[in-house]
């Protein structure tokens, strides 16, 4: 079983100088990255609204493998959200 | 840190992969040269159709172009091939072909085993994700991305053979990446990265997914759209690939290495002709002059000196050019139409060849009508000469059939074309991509009118390109809509087929160019166009189709059975009076060339009294004497209503024969001689130039005009104005010769239209659509030259047109809905016995002729030789089992009367069904109307004055607005006895905007319109100047 969140949950997350995520904040407790499993890039939507994200999966070393997202849009929204927990 | 120049883009797609990728292949070298590469491959989906445009802007950039395209193997997996070598493109071409070739239109599935014998020359690399390789190792079947590997390593040789890494920012990738990696150092052969480039920059793709969309039906908001799900397939910087490929820095540098390895250029030319069979002992060239040698004596008996002079001039170019197989090719493919009765001549520049005069391949004695043998061809014109040939268009595909037979189906094909995105069809399928209804698709397809052609990215820009469909709170939709429509215009969408371009070479066809099957059964295309032939070097032969060719043939086989003995139309001496008397009062409907609205209106004003006259009378109408003010300086010199001067003197030999202006192209030629010093090839480049409206061209020629002027002694400003008349002018006419070649059939078609009309009408009328007229106009001319145009009748009528009885008797071919193939077998169910009633027409039909057709029939009278009220045999068709599947009911036979059709209602049938009329004109109906009223037809027109206001109705058979006439429209209206000319000015046009689209008005849908106006004489040509234009209605008559 996995949770998924459609909307995502919001998260703060600290970077590298890769602007790859080291750590992220979820519901007030901090998630120190332990390995990067995977990431891509999606832009689509662009006749209704664009859709850009950059997607990670990861490892924390807490165990969780976890699906994040940054999200582009430079007026309304640059957030990170976390959408899919694995179990 | 990364150089530029250590990444080469190895996998790039063009537009010319068709509906995919969304950048010209100039685009793409623009952005690569940007990025600072060195080198770029062009690997467009199974075709190279964008090798030549992608040669020469790489060229013109200073970047090594790579050649190569993305193979598709049966099973749909991608093989992306790049060409090393010589050796490697005759290959490529030959796999694209064999793929192609296998294949439903469009679409490619190579065989692999077929790449065991063609690899030379030849880089392949694994392709993208589609590759048989990623493709096995993304559904987890190593095993098979393992034996796929080691079959393209043996077959292409460990050095030739590259495991592709492609990096989209995609889920999985660096896994997929290192699994490749693994695997190509398991194999042993390298591994290179690529983008596989689908559009030059980034924001291009948008029109990406909507070209997806396009080729794949649905819409953006269709999930399964098979749209990529991000923008990352565009030409990235060597800095960017190295971010991406940081964990094998090999990958990049490999490009490099791949594209130090393909040096190859096409380079064709006249040694891909095949050789054409000479007698023994004879070189072409000996063969050649042979040939002309004898044409010289039928031509010229005598010997002429002057003949004999050009001959051997002419003979020593094309010897120096290399160009006697050429001819004999075209003089071989004319004699094969001549021999078996087809109709056939040469058209363009060719007649200025007294060597294609002697071949017969032109009509035209260049000698007797002072033309220029170097507008042909010249020791200084780089490019080969085209040679167009018009074959009457009913039996062209006689003649391309002969030489697909003479030189074999491998070695002949087509030139393809390009069918690009129109305004219409930009409107119509970005619509349907981004899912709007149909109602706003089609209000947006119906605003853009045909003459707007080219205004879209000014509308786009306005955002006022559509004035409904969308509502006020949809202008970002709208602007969308807008904005991508005006990207989409101009991209290529499938391939079609020339004209009548065909190439032929002396190697298989497909080790040169690739060709692929035609939608025609049996034909192929070569996968470049007109141009990409030229560009190339490859010789193309234009085997065209002309209806008038086909016209006047049948007009000869009509006079042939019906007087026995045709006319000799090739003999004539082209100076019989009574035909330039009919040219000269614009009795030419029908005539080839000088038959349009405008030439009526200068015809009677040059009153044409010799074959020079028709030379320049269908010259002048044309864009560069009209653009160039040439018209009506040269029509009042004509009149002497003006002097004949000349900027200089030294202008007079050039310009003498068309009273000081210019009107053909050869005038170029010799102006440029005579004034600027230009050598005769110097001239056609200067006349190619302008033509181009190549501005840098035409001002290096400029400089050089003025200095060869001033050498003369001619001063500065002078030789600027001729150089200004020359630019006017553009380039945009005939060439002398071509007018020449086209006025022979003018005169042909005037003089069978004089002597025999009743033939030539029923073969306009069969050959039909052609020309400027409607059939409805040609058949009402027909009758005002007192020939009785016969109903079309189910005893009498054949599947075309007849003379039966001096009259025209028309056709089931002419029968809405029928069809030719319909006409055919109903004239064959009736055979040589005639139907006798209703009963037995339909048993003999019934099989295949429609119930909703033999209403039609009926309607148009063509069932009333039993002289039964058309409405009672509608009435008795009801009854009669038409066929099998209807139920076979007992009737009660009623008895009914019906009233017969009136006047207006059987003129409608005919107009909706036949679309013209065998019997009254729609006008006749309302001539007693008008009559009281006061307004005028064409007959009481002629005798009004000068200056005289009129009120003059008809119904319009011609509606133009020209570009070149500034806003102003013409109109000619038709009524029972003839035709009224009407300019309509700028501000009257804007009440127009009340007739939509000149439709709907009257009697079946005709345009009737009642015109307030003011006569104008210009000569024998009377005008009437609008000063309101309005519908034909009881309200506008009783004003």
């Amino acid at each position: 079983m996995t949770r998924l969140w459609p909307n995502g949950e919001h998260i703060h997350v600290t970077l590298d100088e890769r602007a790859i995520p080291q750590a992220f904040v979820w519901r007030e407790r901090r998630h120190v990255v332990q390995d990067l499993a995977d990431r891509w890039q999606v832009d689509v939507d662009w006749w209704r609204g664009r859709v850009r994200r950059d997607y990670f999966k990861l490892t924390t070393r807490g165990g969780l493998l976890v699906i994040i997202y940054h999200q582009y849009h430079p007026s309304t929204d640059d957030s990170w959200y976390l959408q899919r927990l694995y179990d | 840190m990364t150089a530029a120049s250590d990444y080469i883009e190895l996998h790039a797609h063009s537009y010319f992969s068709l509906l995919d990728g969304a950048s010209s292949p100039e685009a793409l070298v623009e952005r690569a040269a940007q990025l600072g590469m060195t080198a770029l491959a062009l690997t467009d989906h199974d075709a190279v159709y964008g090798a030549v445009r992608f040669e020469s802007a790489a060229r013109a950039t200073g970047i090594h172009a790579i050649f190569g395209a993305e193979l598709t193997l049966v099973g749909g997996s991608h093989l992306t091939l790049l060409v090393e070598n010589e050796r490697g493109w005759g290959n490529l071409c030959w796999l694209i072909s064999q793929a192609r070739g296998n294949a439903p239109k469009g679409e490619a599935a190579l065989a692999r085993h077929l790449l065991e014998r063609h690899t030379t020359g030849l880089i392949a690399l694994s392709g993208c994700h589609k590759g048989e390789i990623a493709s096995a190792l993304l559904r987890g079947d190593p095993r098979a991305a393992g034996e796929a590997a080691c079959f393209y390593r043996d077959v292409f040789g460990t050095d030739r053979f590259w495991i592709e890494l492609q990096h989209h920012k995609q889920p999985g990738t660096p896994k997929l990446l290192f699994k490749l990696v693994t695997l190509a150092r398991q194999i042993g052969v390298g591994y290179v990265a690529t983008n596989n480039v689908h559009y030059a920059t980034n924001d291009s793709h948008e029109m990406q997914d909507v070209l997806t969309c396009v080729r794949q039906g649905t819409t953006l908001d269709d999930p399964l759209g098979g749209r990529r799900s991000n923008a990352e397939y565009y030409l990235k910087s060597a800095r960017q690939m190295a971010e991406l490929f940081t964990a094998y820095p090999a990958a990049l540098t490999n490009t490099r290495r791949i594209a130090e390895r393909c040096h190859f250029v096409p380079q064709y030319g006249l040694q891909d002709l095949p050789t054409f069979p000479t007698p023994a002992g004879l070189s072409g060239e000996q063969y050649l002059r042979q040939l002309c040698e004898e044409g010289l004596l039928r031509r010229f008996p005598d010997r002429p000196v002057a003949a004999v002079t050009a001959l051997d001039h002419e003979l020593r170019v094309i010897s120096r050019a290399g160009l006697a197989n050429y001819f004999l090719i075209v003089w071989d493919i004319v004699r094969f139409a001549r021999e078996n009765g087809i109709r056939c001549q040469g058209r363009g520049s060719a007649a200025n060849s007294l060597v294609a005069y002697l071949l017969a391949i032109s009509p035209i004695d260049p000698l007797a009508h002072n033309l220029v043998f170097e507008r042909f061809l010249s020791d200084e014109r780089r490019s080969t000469p085209d040679i167009d040939i018009d074959f009457q268009a009913d039996r062209r595909e006689e003649v391309i059939q002969y030489v697909y037979g003479r030189y074999g189906a491998d070695y002949t094909a087509m030139a393809c074309t390009f069918v690009t995105f129109r305004e219409r069809s930009a409107r119509r399928e970005v619509g349907k991509v981004l899912g709007l209804p149909p109602e706003v698709i089609e209000s947006a397809v119906r605003h853009v009118h045909a003459r707007n052609r080219g205004d879209l990215n000014q509308a786009a820009g306005t955002g006022s390109s559509l004035p409904n469909g969308f509502s006020a709170g949809e202008s970002e939709q709208r602007a969308q809509y807008d904005r991508l429509c005006a990207q989409i215009k101009g991209l290529p969408r499938y391939l079609g087929i020339h004209n009548g371009g065909m190439i032929i070479t002396g190697v298989p066809l497909a080790m040169r160019v690739p060709t692929e099957p035609a939608t025609m059964p049996d034909r192929v295309v070569c996968q470049w166009d007109k141009n990409g032939l030229e560009d190339a070097g490859l010789i193309k032969i234009d085997v065209l189709g002309l209806r008038m060719l086909s016209a006047i043939a049948e007009a000869l086989d009509i006079l042939g059975e019906t007087t026995g003995a045709p006319p000799d139309l090739d003999n004539l001496t082209l100076d019989d009076p009574t035909v330039y008397q009919m040219i000269s009062r614009a009795d030419t409907i029908g005539v080839f060339q000088v038959e349009s609205r405008a030439q009526a209106q200068v015809l009677p004003r040059i009153q044409p009294r010799a074959f020079a006259d028709l030379i320049v009378s269908i010259s002048l109408i044309r864009p560069g004497p009209v653009q160039g003010n040439m018209v009506h300086p040269y029509l009042r010199r004509r009149l002497h209503e003006e002097p004949v001067i000349y900027a200089h003197p030294l202008l007079e030999p050039a310009l003498a024969e068309t009273l000081g202006v210019i009107l053909f192209q050869e005038q170029v030629l010799k102006v440029a001689r005579d004034l600027g010093q230009f050598t005769a090839g110097q001239g056609e480049q200067l006349r190619r130039a302008l033509g181009k409206n190549d501005a840098e061209g035409i001002a290096r020629f400029q400089a050089a005009f003025v200095a060869g002027a001033e050498a003369n002694g001619i001063a500065g400003a002078v030789a600027a104005e001729v150089f200004g008349q020359l630019k006017a002018f553009g380039g945009y006419s005939f060439p002398k010769s071509h007018a020449a070649a086209f006025a022979v059939l003018v005169y042909q078609s005037a003089w069978l239209k004089c002597y025999y009309p009743a033939a030539f009408y029923t073969a306009l009328l069969n050959n039909q659509p052609m020309g400027f007229w409607s059939p409805a106009v040609i058949v009402n001319d027909a009758r005002h030259h007192g020939i009785r145009i016969l109903a079309v009748d189910v005893n009498h009528s054949r599947a075309n047109c007849t003379i039966e009885d001096g009259g025209i008797r028309i056709g089931f071919r002419y029968v809405r809905g029928l069809g030719e193939a319909g006409a055919d077998r109903l004239e064959a169910a009736r055979g040589a016995i005639p139907f006798s009633d209703l009963a037995d027409f339909c048993a003999r039909t019934r099989s295949h002729i429609p119930r909703k057709l033999v209403e039609q029939l009926i309607l148009v009278g063509a069932l009333d030789s039993w002289s039964i009220a058309r409405r009672q045999l509608l009435w008795e068709l009801g009854q009669v089992r038409r066929s099998d599947d209807e139920l076979d009911l007992a009737f009660v036979h009623e008895v009914v009367t019906l009233p017969a059709l009136s006047r207006a209602e059987a003129l409608r049938a005919e107009y909706l069904i036949l679309g013209l009329s065998t019997g009254d004109h729609i006008m006749a109906l309302y001539r007693a109307v008008l009559n009281d009223a006061g307004i005028l037809g064409s007959a009481a027109l002629t005798r009004c004055a000068d200056g005289e206001r009129v009120r003059i109705a008809g119904q319009v058979v011609v509606h133009q607005s020209p570009p070149t006439a500034k806003g102003h429209h013409f109109v000619t209206l038709e009524d029972e006895n003839g035709l009224m000319n009407v300019i309509v000015r700028p501000d009257v046009v804007t009440q127009t905007n009340k007739l939509p689209q000149w439709q709907g008005y009257g009697l079946n849908g005709a345009t009737l319109v009642l015109v307030e106006g003011i006569v104008q004489h210009k000569g024998d040509v009377i005008n009437v100047v609008a000063t309101g234009i309005f519908p034909l209605t009881v309200d506008s008559v009783a004003k």
